[in-house]
């Protein structure tokens, strides 16, 4: 994917509960961010669809921290969020996440091919 | 496979030892009538000028030389570059060439060649590595395979091998070269090819690299250490009727892949895991490694593992005791 992320204020526009100044960490933490905005993009659910389900995750991960556990961090939760919103809105399956999860938990995901 | 996939450009590595008869082959397949556009990569290191001769310049064929040596050792770079070149060729001629031959030389590595198509996201968007197919000359391979390690390398890595000049050896010299070429790489299969009527069939759309192909383990495999041959390159299975726990194997491959990346050259596997109904299935060369979700296991059916790995000197025993660690009993 191409698209300048960093710089694109339709992106910025589109986070929620963040600070608008978008900070990767970690390459799949933007590369999760492109997906979920591409896959909006192309239709597969609406952006309140997609705010609705991270909203879900991250009341669960207060609730986590509000009976004192440690929250897991923040890209974490879009991850979790995407993935069952993905499931759900069938475009990607459970199985498949699980068998895809094989490779990069055996090589890394930088040894993926591509 | 997706229709992205089905519309990237298929590309073949032709490997094989030196003499083996790939630019025969090749010949012979640029001059039948099958309707495909070819372009062909050529790399023949040291034979350039005598290749060059005797490969066909057709109307449909599109013939690149890279004079600059050996593709696989002076950077990778050069292919992606080629590649690149033709990708805009044909952007700009639709039609230009509907897949693409590798000729790799006879001493080449096929790794990094094959690695290319994996590696750089440009070169995995465009095109599909279908398979590597190595030649193997029947009357030489005994002396090559001794000799030279390439020559066990380039079979190993094989997703097919077609065997030439067997009309130069008895029946029982070609089923004990047949039978060395098994235990060094049992997922591969033989044909047989006679110049005069070979078939472009037998050189393309294999699937080599694909999850959703077969893994057919050749019947004469062994799989015993009982071999003529003491080759460095060889192969073993593991079957299991237990399932593998996910996490455990995946620390596995961590492992082994730490110590033996190098020396593992091919791997294939459809795995049944204990928190799954589905069959996972997946390869991998070197470092590399994809993996995606085969068919649900019907209802009563028997969960069957088959993993398949080939490489050079593996700590077998190892290995299995490792795999064997990973089920769930």
């Amino acid at each position: 994917m191409s698209t300048d992320l960093s710089s694109s204020l339709l992106c910025k526009s589109l986070l929620v509960g963040v600070d608008t100044d978008v900070k990767f960490a970690e390459p799949w933490e933007a590369k999760v961010f492109a997906i979920i905005v591409g896959l909006a993009q192309e239709g597969h659910f609406t952006w309140s669809e997609w705010v609705e389900c991270f909203s879900k995750e991250v009341a669960a991960e207060t609730a986590v921290e509000a009976a004192g556990g440690s929250p897991r961090p923040y890209y974490q939760q879009w991850l979790s969020a995407a993935e069952k919103l993905f499931i759900s809105k069938g475009v990607t399956t459970r199985e498949q996440l699980l068998a895809r999860r094989f490779a990069v938990g055996s090589v890394g995901s930088t040894h993926m091919m591509k | 496979m997706t229709a992205a996939a089905n519309s990237k450009v298929p590309v073949t590595i032709l490997t094989g030892f030196l003499g083996a008869g790939k630019t025969t082959l090749l010949n012979r397949i640029l001059q039948e009538r099958h309707g495909e556009r070819i372009a062909v990569i050529e790399n023949e290191f040291g034979e350039a000028g005598v290749d060059n001769d005797i490969l066909v310049f057709g109307d449909n064929e599109q013939i690149i030389e890279m004079n600059n040596g050996c593709i696989c050792c002076t950077v990778r770079g050069d292919l992606v570059r080629i590649l690149g070149d033709l990708r805009q060729r044909r952007e700009a001629k639709p039609g230009a060439f509907d897949r693409i031959i590798i000729e790799t030389t006879g001493l080449a590595d096929p790794a990094p060649v094959a690695q290319t198509f994996f590696i750089d996201e440009d070169i995995a968007a465009y095109y599909a590595l279908d398979a590597i197919v190595t030649v193997v000359d029947a009357k030489h391979a005994d002396s090559q395979l001794n000799e030279f390690h390439e020559a066990q390398e380039q079979v190993g890595f094989a997703d097919r091998i077609l065997l030439s000049k067997s009309d130069l050896v008895s029946d029982s010299e070609r089923a004990r070269v047949c039978k060395r070429l098994v235990q060094i790489n049992p997922r591969a299969s033989i044909k047989q090819v006679n110049f005069g009527n070979t078939s472009i069939a037998d050189l393309l759309d294999i699937g080599g690299f694909s999850l959703d192909s077969i893994l057919e383990i050749e019947p004469d495999f062994l799989g015993e250490d009982h071999h003529e041959h003491d080759d460095a390159v060889q192969s073993f299975v593991f079957n299991s009727a237990a399932p593998f726990d996910q996490s455990r194997l995946q620390d596995f491959f961590r492992e082994t892949i730490a110590e033996s990346a190098k020396d593992l050259m091919r791997y294939k596997g459809i795995v049944a895991f204990d928190s799954l109904d589905h069959r996972v299935v997946f390869q991998g060369v070197h470092m590399l490694m994809n993996s995606d979700v085969g068919q649900a296991w019907a209802p009563g059916e028997p969960r069957k593992s088959k993993l398949v790995f080939i490489g050079r000197d593996l700590p077998k025993a190892k290995m299995l005791a490792g795999l064997e660690r990973c089920l769930v009993q």
